[in-house]
């Protein structure tokens, strides 16, 4: 029962039966909020693929047995994966977790082909083995924005942002959410997780930046447009590409809704140290998206500094 | 051969039961690490840089990866040494682990202040002087470069405390063993060397740097080359104990470290990719000694024969 809530519950509580070390602090003290079970503290697992297809332009997915993290992570967690083979590189490689399969202890990434680790992880094959330190990062909903079950939601993901969001789609509305989804991608072919997004919400409506399904634009076009006529949401979660995020994250705050963003940053160690994947905030501080975030109250983002 | 190994190392009057510490700005004040390593293990844990009054730190983006190389320009963000003293080192009381205090200032006065705030915290074991920091304009590295100024930041600091005082090198000097002799001539119970070399990364197509100040700093294996040149360089020409770092990812990295003349070591960047490696290295530098008949680490101190 990947989606429910129920199962997301009683997965945590299982976790916490393992008495999963008692090195450090507890996060789960620390970040508990929002209405999903605390989040669990990460670990360093050893992990083998066991698939990894190509979906459609530079996009890829990836599923790997991680049976730890298949158990622990939440929707909008975050696993920073190493790739053995790659002997230069001194870093991770951060990737949303796009969903998880605690039954059979695996978990699925996607992931777009940009730089030198994912061109390398485009190439691996079932079998091959990696290792990942996760889940990592706060979930949706653990940013403080909303305490309870929302009644209404609107989820917006804007090409690979789709991928944090189809669980959370799924998480609520198996707790009585009425979703509405808004997919969006530069092109038809690179819309993400419709078939999730349609399989459990109320209603999904696409944009594309060159037309060539739904809206013709980003995310913000059907978004201002379901805004303007009146329709309103107890809670918004926003995941894409920053510019997209910051041109849906402004029309929804303003219009009052409690919304999340899921930033995405350079990150180097993951876990709260090194203060390289800063998001400035309006009070003048700035939060670590690592442990800080990913998922952030957008209306305390300062989105003009980004 | 499961004769045990003797680890202990005093550096410049600080006991530590390993020779292994982390490098300052990589690990906090370890609790980020806490899920991974046992912090109760390690030799000493190294704070982030503390300096007088909060610093914001750099824009983003802070970091660049490079071949087997990490640059960065984090800029020395901390909440100041009051906001250190009352909200991250209640935290460390459960450990016995020593803490050596990395102390970052513009100017001599700031660095005075920090230690005269620290001298009434019976947590603090030792001072880690940072006068080699690449990313701030004022202080930092301007004052490690010239062995005049490096001497009396040295001697001012030194007037403020009994406990061990390490002074932290730059490579970016022409000479280092003329700056290491000034620190030793004033005062220093040992030398930390070596902070990171300046470099920079450009992306040709957008021609422009890749971190918010051009110029940054680059750790990471790709200079450990230079920092064992240095610390043997340094070995030869004082006689205070070395705390060697650069690029160590491993036991016999540290075990090279040692005998080009380090007492210590510390693990840096190498945190970010595993972030088990200094428990690892502790573990590896125990290995090599059984294996190669050394009982006692203290043997491999500068015992490179050429």
């Amino acid at each position: 029962m990947p989606g429910s809530l129920d199962g997301l519950r009683s997965q945590m509580t299982a976790f916490s039966d393992l008495g999963a070390g008692d090195l450090g602090t507890s996060m789960s003290d620390e970040y508990e909020c929002g209405w999903l079970p605390g989040r669990a503290r990460p670990v360093l697992e050893a992990c083998l693929v066991t698939a990894n297809t190509h979906l459609a332009g530079k996009n890829f997915m990836m599923t790997l047995a991680a049976p730890l993290t298949a158990q622990m992570a939440l929707p909008g967690q975050f696993v920073n994966l190493r790739l053995l083979q790659e002997r230069d590189s001194v870093l991770r490689v951060p990737i949303s977790i796009y969903q998880t399969h605690p039954e059979t202890g695996r978990i699925d990434l996607v992931y777009q082909v940009l730089g030198n680790s994912t061109n390398l992880m485009s190439r691996m094959e079932a079998g091959e083995g990696a290792d990942l330190v996760g889940p990592l990062g706060r979930a949706w909903t653990q940013s403080g924005v909303i305490a309870g079950v929302p009644k209404t939601a609107l989820l917006v993901g804007g090409g690979l942002g789709m991928a944090p969001l189809a669980t959370l789609a799924e998480v609520l509305a198996a707790a009585g959410t009425k979703v509405d989804v808004i997919v969006a991608a530069a092109t038809k072919k690179l819309l993400l997780a419709r078939r999730r997004a349609e399989a459990v919400a109320s209603q999904v409506l696409i944009a594309t930046d060159d037309g060539s399904e739904g809206d013709h634009g980003f995310a913000s076009v059907p978004l201002e447009r379901l805004l303007e006529k009146g329709r309103r949401y107890e809670y918004a979660a926003v995941c894409g590409p920053t510019p997209m995020m910051r041109a849906c994250a402004k029309p929804l705050v303003a219009a009052g809704i409690p919304t999340e963003v899921s930033m995405e940053r350079l990150m180097a160690c993951g876990v709260g140290a090194c203060l390289s994947c800063i998001v400035p905030q309006r009070s003048g501080e700035s939060l670590r998206a690592c442990v800080d975030g990913p998922v952030m109250d957008a209306s305390e983002v300062a989105w003009d500094e980004l | 051969m499961s004769s045990e190994v003797k680890l202990a190392v005093n550096l410049g009057g600080l006991e530590m039961k390993n020779p292994v510490t982390c490098a300052s700005g990589t690990f906090g004040i370890g609790q980020e690490y806490g899920d991974f390593v046992d912090l109760e293990s390690l030799g000493a844990i190294t704070s982030k840089g503390v300096s007088a009054v909060a610093w914001k730190g750099n824009p983003y983006p802070r970091i660049a990866e490079t071949p087997s190389g990490l640059l960065n320009t984090i800029g020395l963000q901390n909440p100041g040494v009051e906001a250190f003293c009352s909200q991250k080192l209640p935290w460390l009381s459960r450990f016995t682990t020593p803490l050596i205090v990395n102390v970052a200032g513009h100017s001599i006065d700031e660095y005075v202040a920090v230690i005269e705030r620290l001298e009434r915290e019976p947590r603090v074991a030792a001072y880690e002087v940072n006068i080699s920091c690449p990313n701030v304009d004022a202080g930092g590295l301007a004052l490690g470069t010239d062995p005049v100024l490096a001497a009396q930041v040295t001697r001012a600091c030194r007037e403020c405390t009994a406990r061990p005082l390490i002074v932290k090198l730059t490579p970016n000097v022409t000479d280092v063993a003329a700056i290491a002799c000034a620190v030793e001539e004033a005062g220093a119970d040992a030398v930390s060397l070596i902070n990171t070399l300046k470099g920079m990364s450009i992306d040709a197509h957008r021609r422009r740097p890749r971190t918010s100040r051009p110029v940054a700093g680059l750790s990471g294996p790709a200079i450990k080359p230079v920092a064992l040149a240095m610390v043997w360089q340094v070995h030869q020409a004082v006689s205070l104990p070395i705390l060697g770092m650069g690029g160590i990812r491993t036991g016999t990295d540290a075990v090279e470290f040692m005998l080009a003349g380090a007492t210590a070591v510390a693990v840096g960047t190498g945190n970010f990719s595993n972030p088990r490696a200094t428990a690892e290295v502790i573990e590896g530098i125990e290995d090599f000694c059984r294996a190669e008949g050394v009982t006692d680490v203290n043997e491999l101190i500068g015992g490179l024969q050429c």
